[in-house]
């Protein structure tokens, strides 16, 4: 990302090459099948999304390599791709990425500089990339429980990072509650009560809005157009003969 | 007039290819454009304007981030504010954010939001808005700036104090975890990325903790 100078006025974007971070190899090639089937909705698209990963799990020797030779053509802020891929990773459930992924949650997080007045900031995207991770050593859980186990703790330990923790945290208690004392110790004292914390159902998550912000604006259009009906089967009988 | 560079992320990976056959559509586009009040000027040059559906310049990406606002309620079509945000979100942020504008920006922030108290209002979505959220996220950076519009700042540096605060930050979170519990026409993928948020809020941007996780 680079830029000259920002003033009030229409700027000008250039877009650079595409990235081409998967190589030519078979492993790359099926993990941008999958990559580009992960947000399919339809049957055909989520099955050839199951099929991309099946076929990863097949190849898991050469797996760590090419993570590898990806990861070393991103830039330093492709956390979409890291993202995605970590996601993919979850859904392999294989305990040969467990390294792979306590490297990935236990990266310093980049200082956050309280003086600058932005809200998101990219340190967030890079963020929701570990917590991805801690997510996939909890899908390991239930296939290696001791070794998962150990890979969280380990998180735990040398990730300060709240947003992190936090759910490494949840995940260790959820699969064995003797945990809780021996995370008390790694915690500081001023994050253990992260312990505590408890999944709130959604309807507790309201936005209180008072009638007083209401601000109705006439000029603009309304609630959004109405989506096309996807019809499989004819709007009305038009045969006679059935209607009898 | 700044210049910028960028190099776009895999269309794949930010769910801008289930969302680009959705926001291809004149009508939605024509509608889209007039409700959040976009100009070309603040598009051309880059940014879209010139190909809406190329959902590798950012007002395509954009678009799909206001699709997804719009259409994740199963009843899209009831905006009424006695509901939960997930419904009336979307009519939140076309009534108070004044214009939407793209710009380069500082390459930190992913927005900006500017109230008439000050001198002209706007919103101005900046390049980490486009390539680093995928859509769903882009919704909820959404809700977050239309409150700052409507008037309510942090107050507590970036932070909220506090989740009764009320505050951008709250109202991102109960998006997203609307979105994450009831949403539709959407993959499990955006739905996840959108709880991890939700949760990397919580844990980090109010002064005073909430005490849960969704």
């Amino acid at each position: 990302m680079t830029k000259s100078d920002s003033p009030r006025q229409g700027d000008r974007l250039g877009l650079g090459d595409p990235m081409r971070p998967f190589g030519d190899s078979t492993t790359g090639w099926l993990l941008s099948q999958a990559m580009h089937g992960m947000h399919a909705v339809d049957a055909q698209g989520r099955h050839a999304y199951r099929q991309a990963v099946a076929a990863l799990r097949e190849r898991s020797g050469e797996l760590l390599a090419t993570l590898k030779q990806i990861e070393d053509r991103l830039s330093p802020d492709s956390y979409l791709v890291e993202w995605s891929l970590h996601y993919i990773l979850a859904d392999l459930e294989d305990p040969a990425l467990i390294p792979t992924l306590v490297a990935t949650a236990v990266r310093k997080v980049a200082e956050r500089n309280r003086d600058m007045q932005a809200c998101e900031r990219p340190e967030d995207s890079q963020v929701l990339v570990q917590i991805m991770a801690v997510e996939a050593l909890e899908r390991l859980v239930k296939r290696e429980k001791q070794q998962a186990i150990r890979a969280l703790l380990e998180v735990v330990e040398a990730q300060p990072h709240l947003a992190v923790r936090q759910p490494a945290v949840q995940t260790l208690l959820q699969a064995d509650p003797t945990l809780a004392e021996k995370l008390r110790e790694l915690l500081p004292e001023g994050q253990r009560f992260i312990l505590d914390l408890k999944r709130v159902p959604v309807e507790y998550l309201n936005a209180p809005i008072h009638p007083a912000e209401f601000r109705p604006c006439p000029a603009r259009p309304g609630a959004a157009p109405r989506l096309k009906e996807h019809r499989t089967s004819p709007h009305i009988c038009t045969n006679p003969w059935k209607e009898g | 007039m700044a210049s910028c560079t960028y190099t776009v992320p895999d269309l794949g990976s930010s769910g801008d290819n289930l969302y680009g056959p959705r926001i291809c559509d004149q009508a939605f586009i024509d509608w889209a454009w007039d409700a959040h009040d976009f100009d070309q000027g603040d598009w051309d040059e880059g940014f879209g304007y010139e190909a809406v559906c190329d959902m590798t310049q950012p007002l395509g990406r954009t678009l799909a981030g206001i699709w997804c606002l719009n259409y994740s309620a199963e009843d899209y079509w009831n905006e009424d504010y006695s509901l939960d945000i997930l419904h009336w979100g979307c009519r939140y942020v076309r009534e108070n954010i004044d214009e939407l504008d793209a710009r380069c920006g500082d390459g930190i922030a992913f927005a900006k939001t500017q109230t008439a108290v000050i001198g002209d209002a706007w919103t101005q979505l900046y390049l980490p808005f486009f390539y680093l959220n995928g859509v769903s996220l882009r919704a909820g950076t959404l809700v977050h700036e239309s409150r700052h519009a409507g008037g309510k700042g942090h107050d507590h540096g970036n932070n909220d104090s506090s989740w009764e605060y009320n505050g951008a930050w709250r109202w991102q979170v109960a998006w997203l975890a609307w979105f994450v519990f009831a949403g539709q026409r959407t993959s499990d993928a955006l739905k996840t990325v959108a709880r991890q948020r939700a949760n990397a809020i919580i844990n980090t941007n109010f002064t005073t903790h909430p005490g849960f996780t969704i």
